[in-house]
């Protein structure tokens, strides 16, 4: 597994992130890159009191997480990056290389989104900015590390009048 | 005796579980009846925005009902603190509940299957309903009075370190309980011990490296290989 995981999880911290992620791979550094949650110290403070103890949190707009992203590179650690929408990661989208593992995890079903998979579902623009994600590396979903990842190829169909 | 109905109806709460809503239904469900018996009025439609998706731990949601309902009659705005709360209570419910109250309940379960298998079945049930029952019904009240402060109360108890205790005390009587079954019910020769860890190695890497289902079959098939050279 490569060092720095990119997650897209609408959840954030949550069961299967703490007991699959964290736990299987002995993740100790987590960043939450959120805009809504980095400005709310209530907020921040319900994550942090989620983490199991040696696990260190930081939680950062996504500004702010794309000016520091080089100081990331360095570390040899797994380092686990929790990002709340597509959007957000396509944002990022300038960072990604083939370092990082590129992985959707959960986006809950809303108004006018298509089942990709069971915990995924996306809208026209969403499945836009993967696509665009996609060109450069492989973007998989990927549940908890002990399930098969599914590699995600075929969304030109889905753009073609699928929808 | 609101938090005894409150903890009652919440046995069903998962009952709607889909990947759609995930348990939107079940926190509908729970906050219209809770709302009525608080004599709490809610516009309607902020009542039906909660079938939206909301996924927390079944055993924790009181928690959420609780503050949700103090929040919206103070007049703020509880969605916000509805979905940190979800996320964060399902990671600390999962890490608890599932992956240390149940093992640890199993260890004490065994023990004590030993001397009479329904006693066994008892003390399971007895230990883990214990604290599953206990949150449930204290939730609803503690999330009443603290409304979005409730963390505060789970890091008062140092909650997210629960697990770490409990696995501790887990792995010590499994050990105790193991070395007593070896040495009560068993023959151990250095073949044996040395066929047992072999098997243990083998499983842990397959499951580890390839997959936990495709290493038990690996296993069996291999044991049913084996066996049947061996002629048992």
């Amino acid at each position: 597994m490569k060092k720095i995981i990119f997650r897209v999880d609408d959840r954030l911290i949550h069961g299967q992130v703490i007991e699959g992620w964290v736990k299987y791979y002995k993740i100790h550094r987590i960043m939450v890159v959120s805009d809504r949650i980095a400005g709310d110290s209530l907020q921040r403070m319900i994550f942090q009191s989620a983490l199991p103890s040696g696990c260190t949190l930081e939680i950062m707009s996504v500004d702010q997480f794309i000016a520091g992203f080089s100081r990331l590179k360095k570390v040899k650690d797994y380092t686990l990056v929790l990002m709340e929408s597509v959007e957000d990661l396509a944002r990022c989208m300038n960072l990604i290389d083939s370092d990082i593992y590129v992985n959707i995890g959960c986006v809950a079903c809303r108004e006018h989104k298509v089942e990709v998979s069971n915990t995924v579902f996306l809208d026209l623009n969403e499945i836009e900015q993967v696509c665009s994600i996609r060109d450069m590396v492989e973007v998989y979903i990927h549940k908890v590390p002990w399930e098969p990842s599914v590699e995600i190829r075929n969304f030109s169909k889905l753009l073609k009048g699928g929808l | 005796m609101k938090s005894l109905i409150t903890l009652f109806k919440s046995l069903f709460y998962h009952a709607g579980l889909n990947h759609e809503n995930m348990q939107g239904t079940g926190f509908f469900y729970l906050l219209k009846d809770a709302a009525k018996r608080n004599g709490v009025e809610i516009d309607s439609a902020v009542l039906e925005n909660q079938r939206k998706y909301f996924h927390t731990h079944p055993f924790l949601v009181n928690f959420i009902l609780g503050m949700w309902l103090t929040e919206y009659k103070n007049g703020s705005d509880p969605e916000t603190f509805k979905k940190a709360y979800s996320s964060a209570f399902g990671a600390l419910g999962d890490s608890f509940f599932w992956h240390s109250l149940r093992p640890f309940s199993f260890v004490f379960a065994a023990i004590t299957g030993t001397v009479d298998p329904f006693l066994g079945i008892m003390i399971y049930l007895l230990t883990f309903n214990l604290f599953h029952f206990t949150f449930l019904f204290t939730g609803y009240s503690l999330g009443m009075e603290l409304g979005r402060d409730v963390i505060v109360w789970f890091n008062r108890i140092g909650f997210n370190k629960w697990p770490e205790h409990f696995d501790l005390v887990s792995v010590f009587f499994l050990g105790v309980f193991l070395a007593y079954i070896f040495k009560t019910g068993a023959e151990i020769s250095v073949d044996v011990f040395f066929i047992a860890a072999g098997y243990l190695a083998m499983g842990l890497i397959m499951a580890k490296k390839l997959d936990i289902t495709l290493g038990l079959m690996i296993n069996l098939i291999l044991s049913g290989i084996i066996f049947f050279q061996l002629g048992v």
